[in-house]
């Protein structure tokens, strides 16, 4: 299996030999390339073009992150499953409106199911309020069918997730981590700065998985395209961001593993220390590794393999094979 | 459709399997790259057979390795397990076929080092024109413009698709 390799201290990254080899402070390590699937840098790191060719050659992903903990880019290969007739496609469902608006909207509806089930699921452990959220947000959805453009559509969605947000106080109920209101760069308060890292990360995950598969990220539906950024990887993640991210923050919070110590106040806002980061991924990827049990496919996958698996369900739907459903928690 | 595929010894040993697996190779739509089963393929051929010339690419086919053996040349096709034999001796025909075409006289081996076996494959006149009608056959199957849905086969289980084609 391969693994992701998080670095947060600061070093020289370079190629030896055929394998990767980290040193920071005299301390050196060697990672093996085989088993690494892609990189994350939260640390200052210097590298050379040797090294970026090597990672091409090995089909490695670099991730990017300032020492804030806020996504920088990513330095995405060549990519190495080229598909002149899924890029076709995919930008054939971009350019006809109507093609377009219906895939956008399915990352909506996914979005909103997931949204919902989590706050359905806290309303089932007695938490009555949450009740008039949902309500709302299903108000808000319900006009989804009708929209006919883009913009409008993200205006919802923006509404939709805004309500739901909203609603993290009545699950959290802790004081150091009261969510007030959603504040980004700089995120006020630390459950603010969680779900930013938290939705980052996200991002980022998807996009490795889209690296996997024939999609071009740079062709997304919901997101407006301007060729030069990351956008499909935005749209899927709407889909994932309330099962993996938000659960995973309630469920830390819960178990009082965050403290307000892991987080400090900068010039400009709230910031997450190193060994929160680390904290937060640590189970994040335990829960990625997570099996759960999907029709269809048979046997019980993973979340990242879930992941791929809408990526799939994604080129099946652009080559006219299956509708694309969006992935809905069943809890 | 404005060109016609050409026809990939990969494409012909996919159709013998499964005609949707051939379909989705035509496109590049390539298998999912973390499949272990391909790996094991990559691993066998990368272990075994470290001297000869390996992966020679020749007018659009990829030849696992060749040698010269007597003044002829053999060409050898590797696999992981005699499971589809019939298909892998068609595959490696094609090449031979391919060689043939270009006035090259070879020979071919079936390796099988898992399982420590050879099969010699040579050219017959009828296998000339049973290749010819079937690269026909096919180019006709893959200029349809979508791919045939998935049927649960044997293969299934163990193809690289999988996850694709049942998601
Ligand atoms: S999974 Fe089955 S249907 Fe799909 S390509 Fe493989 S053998 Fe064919």
């Amino acid at each position: 299996m391969k693994r992701p390799i998080y670095i947060f201290s600061d070093g020289v990254l370079r190629r030896k030999n055929n394998t990767l080899y980290f040193e920071s402070e005299g301390v050196q390590k060697f990672i093996p390339v085989e088993n690494t699937s892609e990189i994350y840098i939260f640390g200052e790191v210097e590298l050379n073009k040797r090294f970026l060719e090597f990672l091409t050659q090995s089909e490695i992903i670099l991730h990017f992150f300032n020492r804030y903990g806020y996504y920088v880019g990513s330095f995405y290969p060549r990519e190495y499953l080229n598909s002149g007739y899924m890029i076709l496609k995919q930008a054939e469902h971009y350019l006809d409106t109507q093609k377009r608006l219906s895939l956008a909207r399915t990352f909506v509806e996914g979005g909103y199911k997931n949204m919902r089930q989590v706050l359905k699921y806290y309303q089932s452990r007695g938490i009555d309020e949450l009740e008039r959220y949902i309500q709302q947000m299903e108000n808000l959805f319900g006009s989804v069918s009708n929209i006919n453009d883009i913009n409008s559509l993200m205006a919802i969605e923006g509404n939709i997730r805004q309500t739901y947000y909203s609603a993290f106080d009545l699950i959290i109920d802790k004081d150091d981590f009261k969510f007030e209101k959603r504040s980004k760069r700089p995120p006020k308060n630390a459950l603010n700065t969680l779900i930013s890292f938290g939705n980052s990360m996200m991002y980022t995950i998807v996009l490795s998985e889209i690296y996997r598969t024939h999609l071009d990220p740079r062709i997304g539906y919901l997101h407006a395209t301007n060729f030069r950024r990351f956008t499909l990887n935005l749209d899927v993640a709407e889909i994932f961001k309330p099962i993996i991210v938000d659960r995973l923050i309630f469920s830390i919070i819960s178990k009082n593993m965050l403290k307000p110590e892991h987080f400090e106040q900068d010039l400009e806002g709230i910031v997450i220390r190193d060994d929160a980061k680390k904290l937060f991924i640590d189970e994040l990827e335990q829960r990625l590794s997570t099996t759960i049990s999907v029709k269809n496919i048979g046997n019980y996958v993973s979340y990242r393999q879930l992941i791929r698996i809408e990526l799939y369900k994604i080129e099946k739907h652009l080559m006219g094979e299956k509708e694309y459903q969006p992935y809905v928690t069943q809890w | 459709m404005e060109k016609t595929i050409d026809v990939k010894g990969s494409i012909l040993q996919a159709y013998i399997v499964c005609k949707r697996q051939a379909w989705l190779l035509s496109r590049n739509i390539g298998p999912s790259p973390d499949n272990p089963f391909l790996e094991i393929g990559k691993l066998i051929s990368q272990e075994y057979y470290k001297h000869d010339k390996k992966e020679v690419y020749f007018d659009g086919v990829v030849l696992d390795l060749i040698r010269q053996e007597n003044e002829v040349l053999l060409v050898g096709e590797i696999k992981k397990s005699s499971r589809a034999k019939s298909a892998a001796i068609l595959q490696l025909k094609f090449y031979l076929y391919k060689l043939f075409k270009n006035n090259i006289n070879a020979h071919g081996k079936l390796l099988i080092p898992e399982e420590k076996k050879t099969f010699d494959v040579q050219l017959s006149f009828d296998d000339i024109t049973e290749i010819e009608n079937l690269i026909e056959e096919i180019s006709l199957f893959l200029s349809s413009p979508s791919p045939p849905q998935p049927q649960k086969i044997k293969a299934c289980s163990k193809c690289s698709y999988k996850e694709f084609c049942w998601a």
